[in-house]
């Protein structure tokens, strides 16, 4: 409709509707959409402040209820019926399946089932949904391949007795990999941390 | 049901036919009728408006037509058809009755006690 460029937050708000309006008969997604666009074109003027486009936003409702009225004239406009994808779902595949990394039959299909779900929740901006797949999608193949690795180190050292007297010893002194490893890792853990933080918070806001 | 979800299945019913009463006088374009209706707290989130009206206009009960705007693109206005007209008509004298007969057993407690 308009042109102008469109604040980032108004993009990621019809790139959601339009994934939502995949399930209405396209002529019905077409329409709900451009009725949209203009209802923002119109609420809200190019120089708009991000609070006000935040706001003109939120009362427009979220995708999931304007495409559930459409969709279901008869039924009550609540807001958003439970899909299978949740946020807290996601964000609990995804963690479990980290936790028990080592039990690969446990832990792949619910790292699968969590990056499904991840993709699927609707109430994430595209952002939010970067931030789940960087900070929670990677956490099953890096603790695994952690696991793997620290393995491999430990078990690649060795100390080697002569009648009683140490003659050869790969293990001392200040292991620089190790230290490197731990900052790696809590380094990781603090992005999750951050990320399971931010994500269930977007997902309680809206 | 609590009051609240009481209220949002009456509010269902009656919006529809509040668009239509608004329409009844003038043409409107969307964005002007999601204000007045909002504004006057008859629906929760502004978007849903957009798919109702598109059910009207489907049911044949309101009609609409691209006019210029004094600013911007063309809007899409929105008119009562004769259909519609009636619709409203129906509406009014059903809600009327309706509404009598709600208050009056709603408030007969009080009635009695006096």
């Amino acid at each position: 409709m308009t042109t102008t460029a469109r604040h980032p937050l108004v993009e990621d708000y019809l790139r959601r509707l339009w994934t939502e309006a995949g399930r209405l008969p396209v002529d019905q997604a077409r329409e709900l959409v451009a009725d949209i666009e203009e209802h923002i074109a119109t609420a809200l003027p190019p120089d708009s402040t991000e609070s006000e486009v935040r706001n003109a936003l939120e009362r427009l409702g979220t995708p999931t209820e304007l495409v559930a009225a459409a969709a279901a004239p008869d039924q009550p406009q609540e807001p958003a019926k439970k899909s299978f994808a949740s946020p807290g779902g996601a964000i609990a595949c995804l963690v479990f399946a980290e936790i028990l990394c080592i039990l690969l039959p446990v832990s792949v299909p619910l790292w699968i089932i969590g990056l499904v779900m991840m993709a699927r929740v609707t109430v994430w901006s595209e952002r939010d949904r970067m931030l789940g797949f960087v900070g929670l999608g990677t956490g099953l193949p890096l603790a695994f391949g952690a696991v793997f690795l620290s393995t491999a180190i430990v078990t690649s050292c060795s100390q080697v007795y002569e009648n009683g007297q140490l003659v050869s010893d790969t293990c001392g002194g200040t292991n620089w990999v190790a230290v490197t490893s731990w900052s790696i890792l809590l380094g990781y853990l603090a992005l999750q941390a951050f990320a399971i933080w931010r994500l269930t918070r977007s997902a309680r806001r809206r | 049901m609590g009051a609240e979800a009481a209220v949002t299945q009456l509010r269902r019913g009656a919006v529809e036919h509040c668009v239509l009463a608004l329409l009844e006088d003038e043409e409107r374009y969307g964005y002007d009728l999601v204000h007045e209706l909002t504004a006057a707290g008859l629906v929760a989130s502004e978007g849903t408006v957009y798919p109702l009206l598109s059910r009207l206009r489907k049911d044949d009960l309101v009609a609409t037509v691209w006019r210029d705007s004094p600013a911007g693109p063309p809007r899409r206005y929105y008119a009562l058809t004769r259909p519609g007209q009636r619709a409203l008509d129906d509406f009014r004298v059903a809600w009327t009755g309706f509404a009598a007969a709600v208050e009056t057993i709603l408030h007969r407690k009080h009635q009695e006690d006096r």
